[in-house]
């Protein structure tokens, strides 16, 4: 079952269409990749998941509920531009922002110095937040959005800005909190992200889903059939019936396997023509492609 | 727990744990308490002693003018010419000069001096001189000393049936319509900035889209406003509790100067003798018979209602404040305006509390919570009264509900100029 179904959603500021019809579904407990160039309407259809803005139609459902009737709503977020009361101390604002979503003053410290402890930043409780620098800062402001254990956990742009210690801490816990059963939505415009983090993904620009699916399929889906093989010796490889060479550089090369035949006829030419293969590679393509030429596919159109 | 609760908490807590709250709350009294006892101070302050010569060729049996406290006269028998060159080195001021004259028709008296003389002193000496003319006209008229003292009559109309069956009093209601207004005046500013920056502070720090993604902008908006009107209720009440602190205080350990400050400032005031003391009885007299119930009530509604009316712009502008100061300054003027048009207002309350004017300021939520309370202490009929505080609760909410359109869509947008047209079509967005 789904968790989250989005249904004909629009939004219109200005006559811009921020988001022209968008239907989506994301299954439980898995990490969800929304994928888009900037100004593609990521941050929009965001704010209307999280109920920040209300949409100019359409539906949000969240475990078959609709969401716009949820109060409190106790998704985690995690908007591309942080913040945080400068002023506050650590402790009292992760207290304040963990019981605005709803969670009890006895739970919510319990999980805050839970967190904390893993962080290793028990001793900030009473630090100002403007005192502390701004990889610290990303830690508390991670803290601020799951501390509630959210059943649904929507970072934007969650890696901007991190360095590269706090980008891995924090990916690691996406993985953790997903493994432990929440969903997790982010948005990016960082494909690489997207293939190292993200089980399904869908692809958004001008308002509208290009494509949706898990990042195999995706990628089997526009898998040009091509294959990066290298052999034992410089033997030069012709063209054949099965496959067609694109280039060979010495040892290295690059195959296109030709309709009507399967992975294993190259294979099998390769051990009639008694050519030792060392390394044997199907080359799909990569989610940056494929979202580079859909986007481009879409502007040209 | 209630979520608008946790903001309001904050909201409060923040803001009363401050340093500069502290601080404010300390300071304000002993501030005004300094200002008073400075004014006492140079009130009954009377400067250096001037002394004047004064040569009197009237050949009138008058007597001589009497020293008054700042002034010494000395009597000369001196040739005018010489004395006009020497009066300096004889240490006098300068020298007033009487020449023979018509008691009927007084004139050509002249004061000599390089200086002017004060506004007071020339007063005090032009009332001497016409006090002694009139007493040589009562003695020519052949009147007793009895008679004359029965011509002196003070005079103190009592007013009645304006508030219930209390009775008023002129000069109560008028320092108590000064006071109001102006507080009022202050605190609507002082604690409407404050809404206005708190809330800019949450769109510029951007913690505002978190907050709204677990509540609603009304709330927060809400949430806002009632714990920064909590906060200016605990100064205030604060305030209160050091101001009677602070005059008790005073009141003991300066009685005397206190009691002689005020003497000399009914002396000061040039009232004739004898209304001296009936003043200030007077002003006693009234504070105890003032109402004051209706008075206080009537501040608490109106600083309510009207810091309620006022907050719910300034946040409006907060969200129209971005990074820039420029728009917020100008934008906070327009919201400052009706505030100042309302002073103007209720210092002519003072003079014709019941004017068309007065009436309708009184009414119109922009102005009422400052023109209202300076006319409560001059009885205002009970229909006005009514309409004054149901268009303020209809103004608030109305106020509230425009500004909570504006609100919720300026709280998210960055990196543009808000004009105030902008403003203006925000409050038809949808959603």
């Amino acid at each position: 079952m789904p968790q989250i179904e989005l249904k004909q959603i629009f939004k219109t500021f200005n006559k811009t269409k921020a988001v022209n019809g968008v239907n989506l579904t994301i299954p439980e407990g898995i990490v969800f990749g929304l994928l888009g160039p900037n100004g593609a309407g990521k941050t929009t259809l965001i704010r209307i998941i999280t109920n920040i803005i209300a949409a100019d139609e359409g539906q949000i459902f969240f475990d078959s509920k609709e969401v716009a009737n949820l109060d409190p709503l106790n998704f985690g977020y995690m908007p591309e531009e942080r913040g945080l009361y400068k002023k506050m101390k650590v402790g009292e604002q992760l207290m304040y922002l963990t019981q605005l979503k709803g969670m009890s003053y006895k739970q919510a410290k319990l999980n805050i110095l839970e967190w904390m402890n893993k962080f290793e930043i028990k001793t900030w409780w009473n630090k100002k937040v403007s005192d502390l620098s701004k990889g610290m800062q990303q830690k508390v402001q991670f803290i601020s959005t799951v501390a509630h254990k959210p059943p649904l956990i929507i970072l934007d742009e969650p890696f901007s800005g991190l360095d590269p210690i706090n980008t891995s801490l924090i990916k690691n816990e996406i993985f953790e909190l997903a493994k432990s059963g929440a969903t997790i939505l982010f948005s990016t415009h960082r494909m690489e992200q997207v293939e190292e983090v993200c089980e399904e993904i869908a692809l958004i620009n001008k308002g509208e889903v290009l494509l949706s699916g898990t990042v195999k399929d995706l990628k089997n889906q526009f898998k040009r059939n091509e294959y990066a093989i290298t052999i034992a010796d410089e033997t030069n490889i012709e063209h054949n019936e099965v496959f067609e060479v694109i280039n060979q550089h010495a040892n290295q090369l690059k195959v296109h396997l030709l309709n009507g035949h399967q992975t294993k006829d190259i294979l099998r030419y390769f051990l009639e023509h008694q050519v030792d293969i060392t390394a044997f590679n199907e080359i799909l393509p990569s989610i940056n492609e494929i979202f580079i030429t859909q986007v481009s596919g879409q502007s040209n159109e | 727990m209630n979520r608008i609760w946790l903001i309001i908490k904050r909201e409060y807590i923040t803001r009363v744990r401050k340093l500069s709250f502290i601080i404010t709350t300390l300071l304000a009294p002993i501030g005004i308490a300094f200002l008073f006892g400075a004014q006492f101070f140079f009130m009954s302050y009377t400067g250096d002693i001037s002394n004047i010569a004064i040569l009197d060729n009237s050949k009138l049996n008058w007597g001589k003018l009497e020293n008054s406290k700042s002034i010494n006269y000395f009597y000369v028998s001196e040739n005018e010419d010489s004395l006009k060159k020497n009066y300096k080195t004889n240490g006098f001021e300068g020298v007033l000069i009487i020449p023979p004259i018509n008691i009927n028709e007084p004139s050509g008296i002249n004061y000599h001096s390089d200086n002017l003389l004060s506004i007071t002193a020339k007063k005090s000496i032009e009332n001497k001189l016409s006090a002694a003319i009139k007493d040589i006209k009562y003695k020519n008229a052949n009147l007793s000393e009895d008679q004359l003292k029965s011509f002196k009559t003070n005079i103190n109309i009592n007013q009645t049936g304006i508030d219930s069956d209390k009775g008023g009093d002129t000069i109560v209601a008028t320092i108590s319509s000064y006071l109001t207004g102006f507080i009022i005046y202050f605190i609507l500013i002082m604690y409407g900035t404050m809404v206005m920056r708190g809330v800019a502070e949450e769109k510029n720090n951007r913690i505002v889209e978190v907050i709204m993604s677990s509540v609603k902008p009304f709330k927060l908006m809400m949430g806002k406003i009632i714990g920064i009107g909590l906060v200016g209720l605990t100064q205030f009440l604060l305030w209160i509790i050091l101001g009677f602190a602070v005059i008790a205080v005073m009141s003991f350990l300066f009685a005397d100067q206190i009691a002689a400050g005020s003497q000399s400032m009914v002396q000061n005031a040039n009232l004739p003798e004898g209304l001296e003391m009936s003043a200030v009885n007077e002003i006693m007299n009234g504070l105890a018979q003032v109402n004051w119930l209706p008075i206080l009530a009537s501040f608490a509604f109106y600083f309510l209602g009207g810091y309620f009316f006022y907050a719910a712009f300034f946040a409006a502008i907060g969200t129209a404040t971005g990074e820039e100061n420029e728009t917020s300054q100008s934008l906070t003027l327009i919201v400052t305006i009706p505030l100042v048009i309302a002073i103007f207002i209720s210092m002519g309350v003072i003079n014709a509390p019941n004017s068309p004017m007065s009436i309708v300021g009184s009414i119109i939520p922009f102005f009422s919570p400052i023109v209202m309370p300076a006319r409560i202490p001059f009885g205002v009929p009970f229909w006005q009264l009514a309409l004054s505080v149901v268009s303020l609760i209809v103004g608030f909410i109305l106020a509230t509900w425009l500004a909570a359109k504006i609100y919720r869509i300026g709280i998210l947008i960055y990196g543009k100029k808000i004009t105030v047209k902008e403003l203006g079509k925000w409050l038809f967005y949808k959603g």
